[in-house]
């Protein structure tokens, strides 16, 4: 089983009264975040996330960097603006060797 | 019903200030990162005692209603919460040991016949930190 060293996403959240979670998208393309990118919702009031744990299996399958938006969700829906920053995530790890043998010397 | 039809007479022209923000408007909905909006009128006679500022949010059935008393003819409303709502003020007066109130009427914007609608944005988070696990 490949393992992966694991990063840590943490944020301040506003003062809003109503807030019930922090959408968080990624992508590894484009540069930016649209509003089709996946994401997850971190419920209120958590501020963090371990990648790649938080996302399905596959969401970071590029040795790249990635581009994270997060943005505010209240009660009734409404999303506050997008804040991106942009980290390189290596969530790929090493292929396995091959033709191993073991001999005597 | 004979004084609160006299008080519908009150003809309110009501003028929206803003206080500060991005003023990127678009239409009839206009996106504000502060914490306050000003909402001004006309008076429409010297009947009213005080003015009734309503604001209804267009999700969450949630409606606040303010009493300002007069001499003062605008209201700063706070930010209770995000979403799209109007504002609407109606005068008001005490008459016979009763609330008398005129209709409500909604605000307005010049040029802009629909009422005028305000969306307050979720606040931003900030402080994003990426860092090893």
């Amino acid at each position: 089983m490949a393992v992966v060293k694991k990063k840590r996403v943490r944020w301040t959240l506003p003062n809003d009264s109503d807030l019930v979670a922090t959408r968080v998208r990624v992508n590894g393309t484009d540069g930016t975040i649209f509003l089709s990118d996946p994401f997850i919702d971190v419920p209120f009031p958590e501020a963090e996330i371990i990648l790649p744990d938080a996302f399905p299996p596959g969401t970071f399958d590029l040795d790249t960097n990635y581009i994270v938006g997060l943005s505010s969700i209240d009660d009734v829906g409404n999303e506050g603006d997008i804040i991106e920053v942009s980290s390189p995530f290596d969530f790929v790890a090493p292929g396995v060797p091959t033709q191993i043998v073991v001999e005597n010397i | 019903m004979l004084v609160l039809s006299k008080i519908k007479n009150l003809c309110f022209i009501l003028f929206v200030l803003l206080i500060l923000t991005d003023s990127a408007y678009a239409q009839k909905i206009y996106e504000f990162g502060a914490e306050s909006v000003t909402v001004g009128w006309i008076l429409g006679d010297d009947k009213a005692q005080w003015h009734e500022v309503k604001v209804e949010f267009l999700q969450g059935q949630f409606n606040l209603v303010y009493k300002v008393l007069l001499p003062a003819v605008q209201f700063t409303i706070p930010r209770p919460r995000s979403g799209k709502f109007e504002v609407s003020v109606r005068a008001c007066r005490l008459y016979e040991a009763a609330d008398q109130c005129s209709i409500w009427v909604k605000s307005s914007k010049s040029g802009i016949p629909e009422p005028w609608l305000i969306y307050w944005k979720p606040g931003i988070v900030t402080n994003i930190i990426i860092e090893d696990e």
